[in-house]
C-alpha cells in the first residue's frame, strides 16, 4: 500500500526530528572543567581542542596537578571530569558519598608506564624485581643491574600523582620509595632530567618518552627468564607489557548532558585516534 | 581604507597569545560587482615562524547596498584569514613516512615551509640556496632560544628549583653552535646572496658562546647550593619532611538556634535560659558554638600513630541541670595510640588503644562535620550519648580494625562502658563489634552489637545490650540511609528492672548540582521504661528537614527545621560549618 504524500512527508519529518534530537548536543556558553592526571593532560588538551573545534561555543579547560588533585576537585564539586591514571581508593569513594554521589569510572585510553634512562646508559632491560630494588633503594649502583659503575639517581613523581600511586602499588608492592628518590613535580620534569643526567632513571606515561632524543626506553620483563617487553601499543593493549594500566575519566554519577557528549567524543574513533597521535594507546586497534 | 581594514582584521585573528602577526603584503581591489583579496602573512612564536598566503575573490549581486557589501566583504575577509591559518603543514608527506615526524617538527618551528602549493616534494634534491635559507632561519631561532634562557635565569637567579632541574642547560649547546658555525662557513656565499649577515652572525656566535658559559656557571652555583647537605635548602627539606608527620585538622560549627512557642511547655517562660524545666523540654535560643574540634594526628613511624582531639563548644544552655550558661568546656574526645600492622590502614589491620569512638553502627561513628543533620537521631542520642543514662559515644578501651580498602570491613573492641564523663564503677568490660559490607558500588549494609554490664540505680550490675542494622543506598542524585537499633537497658534510676528500648531513623538526601542538598530525616524512638507505678515513658517521633549549601570545599551553610511530637517545640537551626 502506497502512503499518501502527506503521510510520507510526516514520516520523513518525524524521522528527521528523531535524528536531530538523537544528535549530540552542547549548550552554547556551557563550559567543562577537567582536572587531574598529569599523565593524561596531553591527551586531555588534544581532546579539548578538537572538541571545541567541533562544537563551536563549547569551552573546555584542562588542568593537570595529578590524579589526587583531580579526585579532590571532583569530590569538592570544582570539576566536571576528573582525569585519573589510577583507580579511586575506597576512602575517596567514601568522601564522594559524603557529597552524596557515587563516582563513575570510564576507561578512555591505555598506557604503559615506561622506564626511561639516558640514551648513554648501556642497561638493556630490567626485571620487575630489579625495578623494585632500584626504586626502593636496595639497588643503588647501575653495575648491580648490568650497567656501569655509577650511582643510580632515582626520579619519582610526587604523592598526588596517580602514576606514583600505581607504581608503588604494582611495582614496589606498597613499599616506600627510596629516601634518596627525587620527587619531581611532573612527568615532563622527569623527562628533562633523564635527558641530561646519564645516571638517572624515571618512570611515566609512554607519551612523554617515545621518540625523545637523549632518552632510552628500557624493556621490562616479569622475571629473569621471561622475555623483556617494550611498551608498544600492541603489548600494552594485550597486557603483555608488565606495567600496563587503564587511564580513566571519573564523573559524579553517570555522565550526562554536555559531559556525556564530551565522553562520547573521546571514545569515538576521532577521539581515540587523537590519543594515539599523542602517544597513548587507544582502547581498540585503529 | 579597505587595505587598512584588511590589515587590522589580520592582526585581530585569535591566535595564541605568544603569536605575532606581521602583515607582509596585502591588497584589496573593490570593483563594481566583485573584489579580490590577497595577502602574505607571517606568524611568529617562540619556536619559529610560518608564512601563510591567502587569496579570495568575491562577487556581489546587483542591487545590494554599499553598506551590505562592506559588511559582507569584512566577514568574508575574516573567514578567509581564519582559513589561511590552518594551512601550515606540508600536504604530500604520508603520516607513516619515516621522515614524517622530523618534517612535522621542522614545519611547526617554521624552519621548513614547503612550496607555495603546500607541498614538500620530498623526492626532489635540495639546492644550496634552499639550504642557506633554512640555515638563516636556524640562526634566528638560536638567538631567540639563548636570549630566552638568559632572561629566564636573570628573573629568578636564586629560585631553588627542584634539585635535578638545576642540571638542565639551555637547549643550544656549544657543540650545536660549532656545528652551525661550520654550516655557515660552507654556505657563506649563498647566505650572502640571500642577504644573510654572515659576518654579523660570527660576531653573534661569539657573544652567544659567552652567554652560554655564563648560564652554565649560574646553573652550577644553584646546583651546588641545592645539593649541599648542610645548606639551607636541604635543611628546609628535612624540616618539611618532619612536619609532614604531624597533621592538624578540625572543624567548627557556629549556630543560631530558635525554639518556637516555648511558653507552651509547662514551667517555661520566655526567659528560657533561666528556667529549670525538665531536661527534655529545655528551650534554647541564641547564638553559640556548638562544637569546635581540634585534632592532631602524628605518625612518628610508618607503623605508629597518635591522635588527640579536643572539643570546645556546647555554648548553649546546659541541658542536664538547666543552669543558665553559655559555657564553653574543653573536653577530650580522641586520645589514642594506633599501631598499623602493615604501615597502611588500607591494606593492613590496626590496633587502637586509648579513648576513641565506640565502633557501633553508622551514625555514631561519623564526624559531626560530615553528618547532614545538626544532631544525632533520638535513638543514637538516648542509647549512646545521654549523660543521664549511658554516655559512651567516646569510650576507653582497645579495638582492632580490619583493613579498610576492601568490601568487607569489621571492628571489634573491648571497652570500659563508662565513657569519658562518668566514673567507671564496675569491673565488667563491655564488648562491641560491627561488620560492614559493600554489597554493590552503591549499597552498603552493616550490623553491630554491644554487650556488657552496667550498674542500675542501686549499683547492682545488670546485663545490657544493643543491636543495630544500618543501610546506605545511592541512586542518581538521591541517597537513602537508615539505621535500626534495639536495646536491653537497665533502669538507671531504681533498683532492678530492665527496659527494652528501640528506635530507627531514615534519611533521604537529594543533590541539586554539586553544591546543594535537600535533606529529610524521620526518626522514631521508644523509651521502654516499665517500673512499677510508672508509665512507659514518652517516645518521640521527629521530622527534620533542611538544606545544605556548600560555599566551597571547606565551608557549608545548613538550615534545618526540627518538628518533634509529644508536646515538644519546633526548632529552627541555622549553622555554618567550616573544616580544615
Amino acid at each position: 500500500m502506497k502512503l499518501k504524500p502527506i503521510l510520507s512527508l510526516a514520516l520523513a519529518a518525524g524521522l528527521g526530528i528523531s535524528l536531530l534530537s538523537a544528535a549530540p548536543t552542547f549548550a552554547a556558553g556551557r563550559s567543562l572543567t577537567i582536572k587531574g592526571s598529569d599523565t593524561m593532560v596531553l591527551a586531555g588538551q588534544a581532546w579539548a581542542e578538537a572538541f571545541m573545534a567541533k562544537y563551536h561555543g563549547a569551552e573546555v579547560s584542562v588542568q593537570g596537578g595529578g590524579s589526587g588533585t583531580g579526585i579532590a576537585a571532583l569530590i569538592n564539586g570544582t570539576c566536571d571530569i576528573c582525569e585519573a591514571s589510577r583507580e579511586m581508593s575506597l576512602k575517596e569513594v567514601q568522601s564522594c558519598k559524603e557529597r552524596n554521589f557515587i563516582p563513575v569510572k570510564t576507561t578512555v585510553a591505555l598506557d604503559g608506564i615506561t622506564i626511561a634512562v639516558n640514551s648513554s646508559n648501556p642497561v638493556r632491560s630490567l626485571t620487575l624485581a630489579q625495578l623494585k630494588g632500584i626504586f626502593t633503594g636496595s639497588i643503588k649502583n647501575w653495575k648491580q643491574v648490568g650497567g656501569e659503575d655509577a650511582p643510580i639517581v632515582v626520579l619519582s613523581r610526587e604523592s598526588s600523582s596517580g602514576t606514583y600511586v600505581y607504581f608503588k602499588q604494582n611495582v614496589l608492592d606498597n613499599q616506600n620509595y627510596a629516601a634518596t628518590a627525587l620527587l619531581m613535580p611532573s612527568t615532563k620534569a622527569i623527562q628533562q632530567e633523564v635527558k641530561h643526567n646519564p645516571n638517572a632513571v624515571g618512570y611515566g606515561g609512554v607519551a612523554y618518552f617515545k621518540n625523545q632524543k637523549g632518552i632510552k626506553i628500557v624493556p621490562v620483563s616479569k622475571t629473569k627468564s621471561s622475555p623483556a617487553i617494550e611498551p608498544t601499543d600492541d603489548n600494552v593493549r594485550s597486557g603483555r607489557y608488565p606495567i600496563s594500566r587503564g587511564l580513566f575519566f571519573y564523573t559524579a554519577g553517570a555522565p550526562k548532558g554536555e559531559i556525556k557528549t564530551f565522553v562520547n567524543f573521546v571514545l569515538s574513533t576521532e577521539g581515540q585516534e587523537l590519543a594515539e597521535k599523542k602517544g597513548y594507546v587507544s582502547l581498540k586497534k585503529m | 581604507m579597505l587595505t587598512v581594514i584588511w590589515r587590522l582584521i589580520l592582526l585581530l585573528i585569535p591566535y595564541k597569545v605568544n603569536h605575532v602577526v606581521t602583515v607582509l603584503q596585502s591588497s584589496c581591489n573593490l570593483a563594481e560587482l566583485d573584489f579580490t583579496v590577497s595577502s602574505t602573512v607571517e606568524v611568529a612564536n617562540d619556536t619559529g615562524c610560518v608564512r601563510l598566503k591567502s587569496h579570495g575573490r568575491f562577487q556581489y549581486m546587483e542591487g545590494e547596498s554599499q553598506l551590505k557589501r562592506t559588511v559582507v566583504m569584512v566577514l568574508c575577509l575574516v573567514v578567509l584569514a581564519s582559513c589561511a591559518v590552518v594551512m601550515a603543514q606540508p600536504t604530500d608527506v604520508p603520516k607513516d613516512h619515516w621522515a614524517y615526524a622530523a618534517i612535522e617538527s621542522l614545519s611547526a618551528k617554521g624552519l621548513v615551509l614547503g612550496y607555495p602549493d603546500g607541498k614538500f616534494v620530498g623526492n626532489r634534491a635540495i639546492t644550496r640556496y634552499e639550504m642557506a635559507t633554512i640555515i638563516s632561519r636556524v640562526l634566528d631561532n638560536v638567538d631567540k632560544s639563548i636570549d630566552a634562557a638568559k632572561s629566564g635565569m636573570a628573573s629568578a637567579p636564586a629560585a631553588p628549583a627542584p634539585a635535578p632541574a638545576a642540571s638542565s642547560t639551555p637547549s643550544v649547546s656549544p657543540e650545536d653552535l660549532a656545528t652551525i658555525s661550520k654550516l655557515v662557513d660552507e654556505f657563506k656565499t649563498e647566505l650572502a646572496v640571500i642577504g644573510a649577515d654572515v659576518a654579523g652572525f660570527k660576531e653573534r656566535m661569539d657573544k652567544q658562546d659567552e652567554k652560554i658559559d655564563e648560564l652554565q656557571n649560574n646553573v652550577d652555583v644553584i646546583k651546588s647550593g641545592i645539593e649541599d647537605p648542610e645548606g639551607s635548602i636541604q635543611t628546609t627539606i628535612s624540616d618539611v619532611k618532619k612536619l609532614n608527620k604531624v597533621k592538624v585538622s578540625g572543624y567548627l560549627q557556629a549556630r543560631y538556634t530558635y525554639d518556637f512557642n516555648p511558653a507552651n511547655i509547662t514551667g517555661n517562660t520566655t526567659t528560657v535560659l533561666n528556667n529549670a524545666a525538665t531536661a527534655s523540654a529545655k528551650a534554647q535560643q541564641g547564638f553559640g558554638v556548638r562544637r569546635g574540634r581540634l585534632k592532631v594526628d602524628a605518625r612518628p613511624t610508618d607503623n605508629t600513630g597518635i591522635s588527640y582531639q579536643i572539643d570546645f563548644g556546647g555554648g548553649q544552655t546546659s541541658i542536664a541541670t538547666g543552669t543558665p550558661a553559655n559555657i564553653y568546656q574543653v573536653v577530650t574526645k580522641d586520645a589514642n595510640i594506633q599501631y598499623y600492622l602493615k604501615g597502611d590502614p588500607g591494606i593492613g589491620g590496626t590496633f587502637v588503644l586509648g579513648q576513641f569512638l565506640t565502633p557501633f553502627g553508622y551514625q555514631l561513628v561519623r564526624s559531626s562535620s560530615v553528618r547532614e543533620t545538626p544532631e544525632f537521631s533520638e535513638v543514637i542520642t538516648r542509647l549512646f550519648n545521654d549523660s543521664s543514662t549511658l554516655d559512651i559515644e567516646y569510650d576507653r578501651g582497645l579495638k582492632y580494625s580490619s583493613p579498610t580498602e576492601q568490601a568487607l570491613t569489621y571492628e571489634l573492641g573491648v571497652m570500659n562502658g563508662a565513657g569519658p564523663n562518668q566514673y567507671d564503677n564496675n569491673q565488667a568490660r563491655n564488648t562491641v563489634g560491627k561488620i560492614r559490607l559493600a554489597v554493590a558500588d552503591n549499597i552498603d549494609l552493616g550490623v553491630s552489637g554491644y554487650w556488657g554490664q552496667e550498674p542500675d540505680g542501686a549499683k547492682v550490675l545488670q546485663s545490657i545490650n544493643r543491636y543495630g542494622a544500618d543501610l546506605e543506598i545511592y541512586f542518581g542524585n538521591w541517597n537513602l540511609k537508615g539505621e535500626y537499633v534495639t536495646a536491653q537497658d537497665v533502669d538507671y534510676r531504681a533498683a532492678g528492672g530492665t527496659a527494652t528500648k528501640w528506635g530507627m531513623w531514615g534519611q533521604v538526601t537529594r543533590n541539586f548540582g554539586a553544591m546543594d542538598q535537600f535533606v529529610a530525616m524521620y526518626d522514631s524512638y521508644n523509651n521502654g521504661y516499665n517500673y512499677s507505678g510508672s508509665d512507659a515513658g514518652p517516645g518521640t517521633d521527629t521530622w527534620n528537614v533542611g538544606w545544605i549549601h556548600y560555599m566551597d570545599s571547606a565551608t557549608k551553610l545548613k538550615f534545618f527545621y526540627k518538628m518533634p511530637d509529644n508536646n515538644r517545640f519546633n526548632t529552627a537551626i541555622f549553622e555554618v560549618v567550616s573544616i580544615f
